[in-house]
């Protein structure tokens, strides 16, 4: 039954391993050609010209109201971006994101420590740059750019982190 | 016909060991494209350009492979 189906039907085995050797190559150029072009589209939003982006100054705090190594919670620039904003000094505060660099945990202030901790993974940021201490987080935290103007505490933009 | 069986024999074997060589441009190329997008993540931008001129470079070398071997066949 079966050779005469093959005597009806004849295949070239060595003929058809042939094609799929070829299919093959095809289908490694066409995944290195997607690689190409993925690569390609990286590189090109990377260089992509961008408008720097427009803050807008919002009270945060007073001065008064935050005794020296207090902390304070707010969100800045949107109403969901957390921030830490600390009292380091009679007249010198610093406000940083909370998310941590590494894996977007919230730090919070160690002040006997006087540094920023994410308990997640032991990673922990200078207070007065926001520069990387210890642990995994490769990049420092974003910096909040702070006004005082008449004892009131504003907030002012976001600088990437460049410690 | 012992001519002709050892030419296939020695075609085979080129035919692998190129695609062997594929194999390997093609994993550089997503060896480069999963460490630049981890670089990207770490906002380390300076890899990106060379990693894709070399992704580009790779996928010009495996289509003239494929463009020879496809010659290779019509070619006995």
């Amino acid at each position: 039954m079966d050779n005469r189906i093959l005597e009806d039907f004849p295949v070239d085995w060595q003929e058809d391993q042939y094609i799929s050797r070829r299919e093959f190559v095809k289908f490694l150029t066409l995944v290195s050609g997607g690689m190409a072009v993925g690569s390609a589209v990286l590189a090109a939003w990377v260089k992509m010209p961008r408008n720097a982006a427009e803050y807008q100054a919002k009270e945060i705090a007073r001065l008064d109201e935050m005794p020296v190594g207090g902390w304070k919670q707010f969100a800045y620039p949107g109403e969901n971006d957390a921030c830490i904003l600390i009292r380091t000094g009679e007249d010198t505060v610093a406000a940083y994101s909370r998310k941590c660099t590494h894996l977007s945990c919230p730090v919070g202030w160690q002040k006997d420590r006087k540094r920023l901790y994410c308990p997640c993974h032991n990673g922990a940021f200078s207070v007065e740059d926001g520069h990387v201490l210890q642990g995994p987080p490769g990049r420092p935290l974003p910096r909040i750019e702070l006004s005082i103007e008449n004892g009131a505490i504003y907030a002012v933009g976001v600088a990437e982190g460049g410690a | 016909m012992k001519q002709s069986r050892q030419r296939h024999e020695q075609k085979s074997i080129a035919f692998v060991a190129m695609v062997l060589f594929m194999l390997m441009l093609l994993l550089i190329q997503m060896w480069l494209f999963t460490s630049t997008l981890e670089a990207l993540i770490d906002g380390k931008a300076e890899t990106v350009v060379p990693a894709a001129a070399v992704s580009i470079g790779c996928l010009i070398i495996n289509t003239w492979i494929l463009v020879g071997l496809t010659r290779m066949e019509h070619n006995p």
